[in-house]
């Protein structure tokens, strides 16, 4: 799993790539926390474009960070076009509260 | 076609075997030619049993061990993830969707609604203080038929 952080406009892109289970969750909340509370706009992108396999530790993960970025007063996005992704993104009912967007530029638009 | 095939694995419940379990049991069952949307279902409630053994089995404690048999008869895979843990007190419980022991830890509590929508059937046994036993099976189309 690699993460990585930019900023694009007034976004916070956290584009992550590879796996993401339990293991690497921790990981990722701990260092997207520490970006989102010292970022000024608390709008994030969660861009799993690169993501290659998830389980529900993923889930877990971008529900904790959708809690903590509308807390601030921020937003929350994701980006994924992977088929892959799509069964368990579906199941867990997350489209129901996070917008998902095929492409980085679409969410960023 | 292979008929009957099993293996048997064990090993240290830490969070860097999650990923192990995946790919044994993904190479296993690649003999049944499977689609790309089966081989995830199965890494996918795979990754979700060891895990559970790993959190809530051991407690995140790395001295356990976590048992993972694959069966494979005809078209049929029966995987199941074993653990000397704490055991499950509420077995019913632990399955709703949405239930999580460990709030805190952000789990999401979907981990048996994934097993159970991505297998076509599982079944959970728990001995307080002994241990739990998560049997999944699915069936697997070779994608050439």
């Amino acid at each position: 799993m690699k993460l990585n952080f930019s900023n694009e406009k007034d976004f916070l892109i956290m584009s992550i790539s590879g796996e993401i289970d339990h293991r690497y969750a921790i990981q990722i909340r701990n260092e997207a926390d520490r970006k989102i509370v010292t970022y000024p706009d608390k709008k994030l992108i969660v861009d799993l474009t690169d993501v290659t396999f998830m389980d529900s530790s993923a889930i877990g993960v971008i529900i904790g960070r959708y809690k903590l970025v509308m807390s601030l007063g921020g937003s929350i996005a994701i980006v994924s076009s992977n088929d892959t992704l799509a069964r368990i993104l579906d199941m867990s009912g997350i489209r129901k509260i996070i917008p998902i967007y095929p492409t980085l530029a679409d969410a960023i638009r | 076609m292979t008929k009957h095939n099993c293996i048997k694995t064990s090993f240290s419940a830490i969070p860097e075997n999650e990923s192990l379990a995946r790919v044994i049991c993904a190479s296993f069952i690649s003999v049944l030619d499977p689609t790309i949307e089966q081989l995830t279902d199965v890494k996918t409630a795979v990754s979700e049993a060891v895990t559970n053994s790993i959190v809530h089995g051991y407690s995140g404690s790395s001295d356990g061990t976590v048992y993972m048999d694959c069966t494979i008869d005809g078209e049929t895979l029966t995987v199941e993830v074993r653990d000397s843990g704490k055991g499950i007190e509420d077995i019913t419980k632990a399955m709703e969707p949405m239930y999580t022991s460990c709030p805190e830890a952000e789990r999401s509590g979907m981990g048996f609604t994934v097993m159970e929508t991505f297998m076509d059937s599982v079944t959970v046994s728990s001995v307080l203080g002994v241990g739990t036993k998560v049997t999944m099976k699915k069936i697997i189309r070779s994608k050439l038929l």
